[in-house]
């Protein structure tokens, strides 16, 4: 059943998201006013229905508020959640896998793709994970070794960084 | 016909000939396992090796790469939860959590039998609509194609499980998104704040992989561990899921020729016939309990229909030389390379290289479907290789894929945005396909609206093929209303009735 602390927080994000949603409409309906009439009337009617639903789900969250049971509720239309995941300690653990993908778009940005991946990959695993340095090289040289016959098979383009590298 | 049927195999059965098939093949099972890449990409791979080439070789190594890339993008859908391509996106709504509950090779196995089966249903509709086919595609004007997006949207609501509202305003999210960039009917640029990269609006390829790739990847290397629990074995389902696509054979049959009529019609991706089949096999079955939690009819009817429509996108492509995919335009690039002229006169005056597309296709799927099957073993061990190392495999892969699409930063700060997105509809419980479904449907609406507009004014609703059309709708929306209805019935009797655990 409901637990206060486990579902509050993704309770105030369902709400957050919908305001969000709701001024996203808002918006599309205003900047659309300006609009030639065929690109006009897509955005407006759509973003017309977007507000009248967003409007419907926050008066549903304000009539159903404390008494609302999201356990009793199963999605059955996305992938389910562990409710140890639900929990601001969940939410916790998974912003800093964020902030580990920030880490290599930084690095992607400054030293490019390969040279990203090579330092990303052992910080990861040994920093984070306690993996031992041996099964960390051989991840990073079968990374290497792909990363290289992707572009030279399939012709792919890698990410430059900022810093010039040869590769 | 028969003479040329027969002379078809027999051209095609030529040692070099099978061999730049088995090349396609290989090909289209690599680039379908690698997320964000798909037949598009294996097709422009191997265009600039086809001048020169004998025409029959090269046309039986494109449609190797076409007829092998549906199979094949199953195994990062199912294994990952991560969409192989964008043809394989609702196949993870139940491959996953069949993975996750360690029955990894009962849903790679039916979903391969289901491709396999679609796929040859698929070869042996297009031969068979060959004489009929010019009609049914003529058929469909723009209000008819307009209604088709209809029916498209129609699903969100049953795709949208218990939260239907919040699942609706995911998909007018996904419907807004879709208009960001040039107008399709108007010389104006929508919502792109003059940033060159938006012109062109946002791609289905790292929206897709934005929603499911990385709140999936996040998720699990938060939660550590396995994606399947250890102990719980591959299921030892190889077996099982063959009966499990044998004991469905209706429903193959069904979702294949309905992968092949959507297919005939140009402009319907792949993605679209993913998700309309997915939604119908919900919407018509009576118990949906299990839907979204590893039922394996969602596996089995997307992948059917998935490898079925192949055929159907040759229809046009060849009939009147009108791609009926993105992929299928660089075919037909390959076609103007040979100097062959797809259109009517195709069917007149070189009907032997017709059958041979189709012997290829048909003969592709069986030689894919093998060889995804002997790989399904080694790679459905990665469901029990703690999470943590195969997570940087993935995430680079994911970037390297999505930076394809435009080879921009942009492509890799949307990346992230949408995962970021996807992430939060996730932890919230608000449904993410009906979002993709808007996306996808959101500029073929607008056009078609439009044109049914100009072109008849309100008339347009009166012509039959919108009325059948939008009875069906109907149809689908009350009918799986019902259904729905009468199975959370069903589902509350059978709690009332069953005994506690302790009690047993």
């Amino acid at each position: 059943m409901e637990d206060a602390p486990t579902f509050q927080l993704s309770r105030w994000l369902r709400t957050a998201l919908v305001i969000i949603l709701l001024a996203l409409f808002s918006y599309v309906v205003w900047a659309s006013r300006d609009f030639m009439l065929g690109a006009r009337l897509f955005p407006q009617y759509v973003g017309t229905a977007g507000i009248i639903l967003c409007v419907l789900e926050l008066l549903r969250q304000i009539v159903r508020r404390g008494r609302e049971v999201i356990s009793d509720e199963p999605n059955t239309a996305d992938l389910v959640v562990d409710e140890a995941e639900q929990t601001p300690a969940g939410y916790w653990r998974a912003a800093r896998f964020f902030g580990w993908v920030l880490f290599y778009y930084g690095l992607i940005y400054l030293f490019g793709f390969t040279m990203a991946t090579v330092i990303f990959v052992p910080s990861l695993l040994t920093l984070r994970f306690r993996a031992s340095l041996l099964a960390s090289a051989g991840i990073v040289a079968g990374l290497v070794v792909t990363i290289w016959l992707l572009q030279t098979l399939l012709m792919l383009r890698l990410p430059r960084g900022i810093i010039p590298l040869p590769f | 016909m028969w003479d040329a049927l027969v002379n078809g195999l027999f051209i095609l059965l030529d040692p070099y000939r099978m061999l730049m098939l088995s090349a396609g093949v290989v090909i289209g099972v690599v680039v379908g396992i690698l997320p964000g890449l798909g037949g598009l990409m294996g097709m422009a791979l191997v265009l600039p090796f086809l001048f020169g080439m004998d025409s029959y070789a090269g046309i039986a190594m494109l449609i190797g790469i076409a007829a092998a890339v549906p199979s094949a993008d199953t195994f990062p859908s199912v294994l990952m939860g991560i969409p192989g391509s964008s043809g394989s996106q609702a196949t993870i709504m139940d491959g996953y959590p069949l993975a996750r509950k360690g029955q990894a090779a009962r849903a790679l196995s039916a979903a391969f039998s289901a491709s396999m089966l679609g796929g040859l249903i698929g070869a042996l509709a297009l031969t068979a609509l060959v004489p009929f086919a010019r009609p049914l595609v003529l058929a469909f004007g723009s209000p008819e194609l307009f209604m088709l997006t209809i029916l498209g949207l129609s699903m969100v609501g049953v795709l949208s499980g218990s939260r239907p509202l919040l699942g609706i305003i995911g998909a007018v999210a996904g419907l807004v998104l879709g208009t960001v960039g040039g107008a399709p009917v108007a010389p104006e640029y929508r919502f792109a704040f003059g940033e060159l990269y938006l012109f062109d609006g946002f791609s289905l390829v790292i929206l897709a992989l934005g929603l499911f790739a990385i709140p999936e990847v996040i998720d699990l290397l938060a939660k550590g561990g396995a994606i399947a629990q250890r102990g719980s074995g591959l299921g030892g389902g190889w077996g099982q899921g063959l009966r499990d696509t044998l004991s469905h054979k209706w429903l193959v049959l069904r979702h294949s020729l309905f992968g092949v009529i959507i297919g005939a019609i140009p402009g319907m991706g792949s993605s679209i016939i993913d998700w309309l089949n997915y939604g119908y096999v919900v919407q018509t079955s009576k118990d949906r309990s299990q839907f979204g939690k590893g039922d394996i009819r969602g596996v089995i009817a997307p992948e059917s229909a998935n490898n079925a429509r192949e055929g159907g996108v040759l229809m046009p492509t060849l009939l009147f030389g009108v791609p009926g995919s993105s992929a299928m335009a660089l075919f037909l690039g390959a076609l103007l390379i040979f100097g062959i002229q797809p259109g009517p006169a195709l069917l007149r005056d070189n009907l032997d290289l017709v059958f041979v597309i189709i012997w290829s296709l048909a003969i592709g799927n069986v030689m894919g479907t093998l060889l995804c099957l002997a790989l399904s073993r080694p790679i459905a061990q990665l469901t029990f290789v703690p999470f943590h190392f195969i997570a940087p495999v993935v995430l680079c892969i994911v970037i390297l894929g999505a930076y394809q699409e435009t080879r921009h930063w942009g492509d890799l700060i949307a990346l992230l945005g949408f995962g970021f997105v996807g992430w939060i509809m996730k932890r919230i419980e608000m449904p993410r396909p009906p979002l993709l479904i808007g996306f996808i449907l959101s500029s073929l609406t607008e056009r078609y609206l439009w044109m049914s507009y100009n072109l008849y004014d309100w008339e347009w609703l009166t012509r039959p093929g919108v009325m059948i059309i939008g009875a069906l709708c109907v149809v689908l929306v009350v009918g799986g209303s019902v259904l729905k209805a009468r199975s959370q019935t069903g589902v509350r009797r059978d709690e009332a009735v069953e005994p506690p655990p302790e009690e047993k």
